[in-house]
């Protein structure tokens, strides 16, 4: 179980960006993590990763908590070890090594060969059957859609027990997004893998998750079940662009007023 | 006289070669181009003549005692120094490598001063013919541990897993750290890999040319413009680059100088670097910026 109680964290000495988020994620759920650009989604990953720390980022108050063990202080290197990966927000794959070079890359902390290459066979064979028509291809020229299977794919190679996926859908066509849910889905009903998904795309996020947080300002405002969450009405009209009746928002009329979130109350 | 000059020029080359993947590993690692690469060949090659001749160890022994000295310095010049400046502007390192070449440099002159010293017989001596062209014994056998250097290095950063996580740190340092490679250990890694092919191109220089560290640190700092025109990033463009070089410094010595009168060579390769750079400015293999459009 991984359990962020009450953290702060300064960058550079300076910034606050988050003031005090506290979240949960049990074994084998996938929780996510929605709220506009600059809410501090994708900080709460990189505190969880320790890839923080790289980006002169520091938890300042409260702690991470990952099966009872306190993992905010430790490197990034450390906590990979422990079974925790993320999937950075981008696409950030080694562009200029092959799709199997950076499959590999991933099983890095895995020191049995012969099980690296169980689980490459395995990776190609039952998540991206693409993935191994392409293997020899340069991971840079690939399409987004192929490069967002490679990185979730490495990621994948470490055996991890937690994944944080930044923002899978960034930029892709919707098929694309359907498509990766799809895949991220039965990664986490087959392997029961713990997953922390932030997302925009509010309404696929919600499809697949079974609890959902919802940030702003460094802070989470509202959180749930998942469909509680797509019941509630701010995340309705703020989120899923719906008005309250259900219908489609009509962007005709001349003014509209929106309505106050709830949670600023 | 022109399979005369291939041949030299192939040997040259080889040795340039080597030089040049000294400066790549580094540079796609940290990103630090080394410019006490030069210094360092000739301060090795000193050490190697004192683990010879003054100390009168038994060949093996001596290769054993430079190895050991490369991993050393390599270790110190990382961990004690470059590691303090991570975080800080590259500048900072670079100047810190070229302040390095100045060290080395001052060392070499303290510790052994005068004229230039000579290596015991190491490589059996001799000549013979091949079609009109003499070749050496010690060329010969110079041109195949340098091919068998590299080799040995193609293959340990194609096929195994330190090779895919050093070129992994190569390109993305956070990655590399959340994929839980600690890049610190792969700059370490780098600085002794290009220290050894210091000591092995300062062995097999100072055998040519005489214990000597003018010629033998600049004979090493024709790397640069073989790396530049192989590419930054590559290791078989440093080979290529290697050879290039080689190749048009022969065809200088061997067919301008003469009308010239002479010195020719020592720039040709220079000349032929700005022309390539004019065409290609990441060299011949170097990363261009991967960009989809």
């Amino acid at each position: 179980m991984l359990k962020l109680n009450n953290i702060e964290v300064i960058y550079s000495s300076v910034i606050l960006v988050l003031r005090g988020v506290s979240l949960t994620l049990n074994d084998g759920e996938i929780a996510c993590l929605l709220g506009a650009n600059g809410a501090g989604k994708s900080t709460v990953l990189k505190a969880i990763s320790g890839l923080l720390r790289t980006e002169l980022g520091e938890v300042t108050h409260g702690n991470i908590e990952y099966n009872g063990q306190r993992i905010d202080r430790k490197d990034p290197e450390e906590i990979a070890k422990m079974g925790i990966t993320q999937v950075i927000e981008g696409r950030r794959l080694y562009p200029h090594l092959s799709v199997e070079e950076n499959l590999l890359i991933g099983a890095y902390l895995n020191p049995n060969a012969s099980d690296v290459k169980k689980r490459l066979a395995q990776i190609y064979e039952e998540y991206f059957p693409n993935l191994k028509v392409l293997r020899k291809n340069v991971s840079g020229y690939l399409s987004g859609g192929e490069q967002q299977m490679v990185v979730i794919g490495r990621s994948l190679m470490a055996r991890p027990r937690v994944m944080l996926l930044d923002e899978p859908s960034l930029g892709l066509a919707p098929q694309i997004v359907k498509q990766i849910f799809q895949i991220i889905n039965k990664i986490n009903s087959d392997e029961k893998i713990s997953m922390l998904v932030v997302e925009q795309n509010a309404r696929v996020a919600l499809s697949i998750a079974a609890f959902g947080y919802v940030m702003e300002n460094g802070r989470v405002v509202l959180d749930g079940a998942a469909d509680r969450l797509r019941d509630n009405e701010d995340v309705r009209e703020f989120y899923l662009g719906l008005s309250q009746v259900g219908a489609k928002k009509s962007y005709r009329e001349v003014k509209h007023y929106k309505r106050r979130k709830r949670w600023l109350g | 006289m022109i399979l005369q000059l291939a041949i030299t020029g192939l040997m040259v080359g080889m040795v340039y070669a080597l030089m040049a993947l000294g400066i790549v590993v580094i540079y796609k690692c940290s990103s630090i181009f080394n410019f006490s690469h030069g210094a360092i060949v000739a301060f090795m090659c000193y050490l190697a003549w004192a683990f010879l001749v003054q100390l009168r160890l038994p060949f093996w022994t001596a290769a054993l005692f430079l190895l050991v000295s490369a991993i050393v310095l390599g270790w110190i010049i990382q961990v004690g120094i470059l590691r303090l400046l991570i975080g800080q502007p590259l500048l900072a390192s670079l100047m810190v490598t070229l302040a390095l070449m100045q060290v080395f440099g001052g060392i070499v002159t303290l510790v052994w001063p005068g004229p230039a010293r000579f290596y015991p017989e190491i490589i059996p001596t001799g000549i013979f013919n091949v079609a009109g062209a003499v070749i050496s014994y010690e060329s010969l056998i110079t041109l195949g541990v340098c091919v068998l250097a590299f080799l040995a290095f193609m293959y340990f950063f194609q096929s195994t897993k330190l090779g895919l996580a050093m070129r992994g740190t190569a390109e993305d340092h956070q990655l590399a750290r959340s994929n839980g490679i600690r890049v610190v250990q792969m700059f370490t890694l780098a600085w002794i890999i290009a220290i050894i092919t210091c000591s092995l191109g300062g062995v097999l220089i100072g055998n040519m040319h005489g214990v000597n560290y003018e010629p033998v640190s600049g004979l090493a700092m024709k790397a640069l413009p073989a790396v530049m025109i192989g590419g930054m990033e590559s290791v078989v463009g440093a080979l290529v680059g290697g050879l290039l070089i080689g190749i048009f410094e022969t065809i200088g010595a061997g067919f301008i100088d003469p009308l010239v009168g002479g010195g020719f060579a020592d720039v040709f390769p220079y000349i032929a670097m700005i022309a390539l750079i004019i065409f290609k400015p990441y060299g011949l293999f170097g990363y261009e910026k991967i960009e989809r459009v």
